[in-house]
């Protein structure tokens, strides 16, 4: 059966690009947090619930926020809507802070709504909850985004009807830094993407992330001349 | 579609270095409980710890590595190396793989690195399974899988996937987790744990108790020389879109997993359930619903957790483990801890270990994120 | 401490604790904390609820059910916190 990309949407360097266009970016430098807070608000997204996620929950539920809008399909069924996403750093940023409040045994207030975020797959529950999607969450860990396992992985679940629609992507953030790459699969012929494979999902997402970077280099250059010493 | 055999297992726990010593042991009624004191609250917890120093005398026995190993990488080496020795099969080639399931790794060496404010390296989970398999001789690249409490069930189920799919002929499924300060302070922010030994599907259970270990299944597409074989017959996994950390009430993504299962597979013959049973009033009762609604809740059940505790993205592969030494034992385990029935529906836990003949058992698991996962084991002759 | 200033003081607390994305001038003493009608709070957030309580009160609350009375408005809280905090006086 062949399986095809139907959308992909690429969150890294303030800037979200939706299907190979960008929809928002942010010239300031801000932190994560703060540009995710933004980009929700400028999305004009209503679901209070989302300034209580983390930097991962945030990335995921937004890019998957603007697929879902934007799907050609409109009638999926959202039971059989599975995730197969990939990850290096699990939930670091949360482990970080849940760390922090337990540093000191005479200042030991871990936070529940902290630590409930101190697992990666967390972000999965949160689009399935927004989604409805009730289908398999399969969370791969590994050093760089693993496109041959993801790309195989999920073939499989829908080529044997495990699944009939999956999300599939990257979601990782660490100190200073975020990436979300999502895209969203199905089967049937090829859309616009194209075909589901391996080297296409890697070849998407080094284009996109390129062409964030240039469009980030172009606005950081017009916002801010480089100084010499740079 | 093609057999998914289970053709060698371990369990590292306190309770042992091998299934075996494990499974008498648990059969004796011996638990890896102890209390054990925590810096930041005056009361001492029971978890299931592993001695370091024990884990250190086995782990001489490979080689001499000094402080190159953390203790969750040792038990982990100790517990795939124990399993590869039961088998012919040449698992570490080209045509093979290891799973690593997790849920928090290295988590302890995350308080070193806020301190020191220096990254060490040995935190990232790719890393860790990197090492492991290293030291093993893998060829392949490792995969991680880390899905909260459902991470080992789920590796068993991505294993029997890529077998499936032909992608690998042998897939070692290697769960483990340890028992930290960074878990224990978050469970009990939860409200989740008990100090006491816990009590799973009981009238007067309180929480959970947290534990550690490693263990191993080899899942491969051929069987070993014996005339029985345990295969992985089914297993789905399913979100119950609830929310992030109280489980459904009416059990509803548990049942949609089991229910994929029944229709691939028959569920009548199910001997027992080896349940999650975390013994808190939430996860039990979520179980009781889902497996009342799947007519399932008059079959046997056990649960683990008051021999092991709840050994995170171990627990999967740990349970399924000892469920497959039951049906090769034919010996029920007992549900240790319950005595009173206290489930929104009534369920029918183990009280005695009876010899009778044994032949399937489905193995459930449920998580943080509304995650859920039930995998069918099943006896075969050849 | 006046109650109403314990209830602005739990006000603001508990919106940024809890991150919650409110207008502080929509929330009144009485509006509920739990369920659609009010806030809108969860059971991760009672335990949160708790730990704020033990962090700026100094009170400790084993399980949130045994005050789920409390818990019910700002009102309610303040009189619990005028009552057991030994560090409002």
């Amino acid at each position: 059966m062949k399986t095809s990309i139907q959308h992909i949407c690429h969150i890294s360097q303030q800037t979200i690009s939706l299907d190979g266009k960008v929809v928002f970016h942010l010239e300031n430098q801000v932190e994560s947090n703060e540009f995710l807070n933004e980009s929700y608000r400028f999305l004009q997204i209503d679901y209070p619930k989302f300034f209580k996620m983390d930097i991962l929950a945030k990335l995921a539920f937004i890019a998957t926020e603007l697929i879902c809008k934007s799907l050609i399909i409109k009638d999926i069924n959202k039971d059989e809507v599975g995730i197969v996403f990939g990850n290096k750093s699990s939930s670091l940023m949360a482990d970080l802070t849940h760390q922090r409040s337990i540093q000191d045994k005479n200042a030991h207030f871990p936070s529940p709504a902290v630590f409930v975020y101190t697992l990666p797959n967390i972000m999965m529950g949160e689009m399935c909850i927004r989604h409805g999607f009730s289908n398999e969450n399969t969370l791969f860990i590994s050093e760089e985004f693993d496109a041959e396992i993801l790309a195989k992985y999920t073939n499989h679940l829908l080529n044997e009807r495990i699944v009939e629609h999956c999300m599939g992507g990257w979601v990782d953030a660490q100190p200073g830094n975020y990436e979300a790459f999502l895209y969203f699969v199905g089967t049937g012929k090829s859309a616009f993407w194209g075909e589901h494979t391996a080297e296409n999902i890697l070849g998407l997402k080094q284009k996109s992330a390129e062409e964030i970077a240039e469009n980030f280099q172009k606005t950081a250059f017009e916002s801010e001349p480089i100084s010499s010493e740079y | 579609m093609k057999n998914t055999y289970v053709i060698a297992t371990n369990v590292v726990s306190p309770l042992g270095f091998n299934t075996e010593d494990n499974f008498e042991h648990i059969q004796s009624q011996k638990s890896g409980l102890s209390f054990q004191e925590f810096d930041f609250t005056n009361e001492p917890f029971c978890v299931s710890k592993m001695q370091e120093n024990v884990i250190n005398q086995r782990f001489k026995v490979l080689g001499d590595f000094k402080d190159e190993y953390s203790k969750l990488e040792k038990m982990c080496i100790l517990s795939v190396a124990d399993a590869l020795k039961q088998t012919k099969h040449n698992c570490l080639g080209k045509d093979s793989v290891l799973i690593f399931c997790s849920t928090k790794g290295n988590i302890d060496l995350l308080e070193n690195i806020v301190q020191n404010q220096s990254f060490d390296t040995g935190l990232f989970l790719a890393e860790t399974a990197q090492k492991i398999a290293e030291f093993l001789g893998f060829e392949n690249k490792p995969i991680v899988v880390s899905n909260a409490c459902v991470s080992g069930t789920q590796g068993i189920l991505v294993g029997k996937r890529f077998i499936d799919a032909g992608i690998y002929n042998n897939v070692v499924v290697l769960g483990g987790d340890l028992v930290t300060k960074f878990t224990v302070s978050g469970f009990k922010a939860f409200n989740a744990l008990s100090a006491e030994p816990c009590q799973p599907f009981d009238d007067n259970r309180k929480g959970v108790n947290l534990g550690e270990g490693a263990a191993t299944v080899i899942l491969s597409n051929k069987s070993n020389e014996n005339k029985e074989q345990i295969i992985v017959k089914a297993g789905f996994s399913s979100n119950d879109a609830t929310h992030i950390s109280a489980p459904s009430r009416t059990g509803q993504g548990l049942l949609k997993a089991i229910q994929k299962i029944s229709e691939v597979s028959d569920l009548e013959d199910i001997d027992f359930v080896s349940a999650h049973g975390t013994a808190t009033r939430y996860n039990d009762d979520m179980e009781s619903q889902a497996l009342a609604r799947a007519d399932l809740n008059f079959v046997p059940i056990h649960s683990l957790k008051g021999y092991f505790g709840h050994t995170l993205g171990a627990a999967g592969v740990l349970e399924s483990v000892m469920g497959i030494a039951s049906l090769q034992h034919n010996q029920t385990i007992i549900s240790k801890g319950f005595e009173v029935s206290g489930t929104v529906q009534n369920l029918n836990p183990i009280k005695s270990v009876e010899h009778k003949p044994l032949r399937s058992f489905l193995k459930t698991s449920s998580g943080f994120g509304g995650c859920n996962a039930a995998v069918l084991f099943s006896k075969i002759n050849l | 401490m006046e109650k109403s200033a314990v209830i602005d003081v739990l006000k603001t607390q508990i919106i940024q604790q809890l991150n919650l994305d409110i207008d502080p001038k929509t929330v009144t003493a009485d509006s509920y904390l739990f369920g659609d009608a009010g806030l809108g709070l969860d059971s991760i957030d009672a335990l949160e609820l708790v730990v704020l309580l033990d962090k700026n009160y100094d009170i400790k609350i084993g399980n949130p059910e045994d005050v789920k009375e409390h818990f019910k408005s700002l009102s309610t809280l303040a009189d619990y916190v005028l009552e057991k905090s030994p560090v409002v006086a």
